[in-house]
């Protein structure tokens, strides 16, 4: 038997580093986990050939059983186009991942056999059916997996380099935003791998030459038992390492104590660097109106600094868009994160994925679109309800060029840099480091004259302090400033601006595809 | 340029950079000593090609890692490039 498992490309996104393989030298940040994972689930009997989109390419007149194909919803258009261009040769192809689970109607007329929900059990099952020639159209997971069950990944399929590697310690996440499809798809109901699994994943990638890894957990600190318990693990392992492991991960706000600064105090610690959190928005009415409890703080930005003190970079996930947002809120926003000091800032559109809460909510006010929603960032599905849509649009257009204006984003790197506590360590551990300073710099000359002394500013705002979280900020500025070049919204002019024009005519994007290659 | 010239050029940009006299900035002792960092070390490089007008590797910091070592190659290839 000999399948075929694909990792779609992604669309162009701020968090995928798609628009700076020229600093990164890799065509992709980091492998899907699904690839892997699936692999160490197929018997060595079967013939297995893995192929990551974004990073080579397929031969479609290639010869397989059975086509397996994952993605997130960032991946449906390419997802589809591989899928379509399979069957039209006669081959079987099976869809799944989140994308499928959630939107399962969308994807079924592109599919074979569609998987729903979890794979652990069901790919296995199906791979014993297709043997015996009696497989079934549908595969669904109903009950939450065991993680303890989920083999290790197998590394040894994946034929990339990526930028950083991937290691998921636990699934699901307790809270219940009303906009979020992961409690939809893995449940409220958190699930963990136990720690020296979890060490052993991390092994892997530190022998194959990553030093760096992402915890791609849903909320890695909603159990402050189990990750302080994995926490302490990684602090062990990693004392032992001469090249220690650098980590990032996603946590919510609430992980900030004042009362219980251990936890903060064991991640930073293990090696952990940089925390993507959904901040979301200052706005208390909007975080209420989502049932975003866990970020209904005293003050988020004495949150972010805590966390930033102990040398934890925050990544801001930011919404706007909400009910309860008005014209205010997007200078309200800018202004919140330059004081929060958070270089790394993404801000997309409230959208509302299929089998939320807040999509039944929309559905029952009237205010859901038709419309598929392609970029999450400057697209939405909901009809706002204080503004138009006009207004939403130019608001967050407006808002994204602030914040990524050179001088705004310095001086949220100034307010970073004097939170942080002094390096421990500045020896440059090795050369790569100078040629990826090197690549930084050059990159930020091809952005223009505003561009060119940023990261020579940044870095002396620095002086004393870990530059690896400075480098991924230098990067992830860099990429956001291509990103909206190529989608045609980066109006430098409009730093200058206090307040968003409102009544600016909304124009197209650039018809920027949101898959860069299309070879079917 | 001779060796010397370049240690004294490194030994008041180092001087400056760490905002200690430069009396106290031992040419033998490595650049981490001084906590440069990479980031500062690529920077450094890229000062000095400007002020020597040639081409230096970024890596120059790693390769010839203290005051001295940096000067006394560079001027090496200084005086290979005027042979």
């Amino acid at each position: 038997m000999k399948i075929l498992l694909v990792n779609p490309a992604q669309s162009m996104s701020l968090y995928t580093f798609s628009e700076i393989s020229d600093i990164t030298g890799v065509p992709a940040f980091m492998p899907n986990l699904a690839i892997p994972t699936l692999a160490a689930l197929t018997p060595s009997s079967i013939d297995l050939c893995c192929r990551d989109d974004s990073c080579e390419s397929i031969d479609f007149d290639e010869d397989w059983d059975v086509v397996g194909i994952t993605g997130y919803i960032t991946q449906k258009q390419r997802m589809f186009e591989i899928a379509d261009a399979f069957r039209s040769r006669g081959r079987l192809v099976a869809i799944g991942g989140p994308y499928a689970s959630l939107s399962p109607a969308t994807v079924r007329p592109h599919a074979d056999i569609l998987f729903i929900g979890e794979a652990e059990l069901t790919w296995p099952q199906f791979l014993r059916d297709f043997g015996a020639g009696d497989w079934k159209s549908e595969y669904r997971q109903t009950e939450p997996v065991d993680l303890r069950e989920s083999p290790k990944p197998d590394l040894g399929v994946l034929t990339s380099s990526y930028w950083i590697g991937v290691v998921q310690t636990s699934r699901g996440c307790p809270f219940e935003c009303e906009f979020c499809d992961v409690i939809v798809y893995l449940g409220r109901k958190q699930r963990h791998k136990d720690p020296s699994r979890v060490v052993a994943e991390i092994q892997q990638f530190h022998d194959q030459g990553y030093r760096s890894v992402f915890l791609a957990d849903d909320n890695f600190t909603a159990n402050r038992r189990r990750a302080a318990e994995i926490m302490h693990a990684i602090a062990e392992w990693n004392r032992t390492q001469r090249e220690p492991m650098t980590f990032s991960t996603q946590l919510s706000i609430d992980v900030a104590r004042q009362q219980d600064t251990a936890l903060l105090d064991l991640c930073a610690a293990a090696g952990l660097r940089q925390a993507f959190v959904g901040i979301e928005t200052p706005n208390v009415a909007a975080l209420r109106e989502v049932k975003k409890r866990q970020n209904l703080r005293e003050s988020l930005a004495s949150d972010i600094a805590m966390l930033q003190r102990r040398g934890i970079v925050v990544q801001a996930g930011m919404i706007s868009g909400f009910d309860a947002d008005t014209r205010e809120s997007f200078r309200m926003q800018f202004e919140f994160l330059q004081e929060a000091g958070t270089p790394v800032v993404s801000v997309s559109m409230l959208n509302a994925p299929e089998g939320t809460p807040l999509e039944r909510r929309l559905i029952s006010e009237g205010r859901l679109k038709a419309t598929p929603v392609n970029d999450l960032y400057l697209e939405s599905n909901i009809v706002p309800k204080q503004l138009s849509e006009a207004e939403l649009f130019n608001g967050t257009k407006w808002l994204l060029n602030k914040l990524y204006d050179p001088q705004n984003f310095l001086e949220r790197v100034r307010v970073l840099a004097r939170s942080l506590p002094p390096a421990t360590r500045v020896t440059p551990s090795a050369s790569s480091a100078a040629h990826l300073w090197s690549r930084i710099l050059a990159a930020y000359s091809s952005l223009g004259p505003s561009f060119i002394d940023v990261p020579r500013d940044a870095v002396a705002m620095f002086r004393g302090k870990e530059t690896q979280a400075l480098a991924t900020a230098l990067m992830f500025f860099c990429n956001a400033v291509r990103l909206l070049r190529r989608w045609g919204v980066w109006e430098p002019e409009l730093c200058k601006q206090s307040e968003p024009d409102f009544a600016a005519p909304v124009r197209a994007k650039a018809a920027a595809a949101a898959v860069t290659k299309l070879h079917v | 340029m001779t060796a010397r010239e370049i240690e004294d050029w490194l030994i008041a940009y180092l001087s400056n950079l760490t905002d200690a006299p430069a009396s106290e900035i031992d040419i033998e002792e490595p650049f981490t000593s001084f906590g440069v960092s990479s980031a500062e070390a690529v920077i450094l490089s890229g000062d000095l090609e400007r002020w020597l007008r040639m081409r230096i590797d970024p890596t120059l910091a790693w390769e010839h890692p203290s005051i001295r070592a940096a000067a006394a190659h560079l001027a090496q290839q200084i005086a290979a490039k005027n042979r």
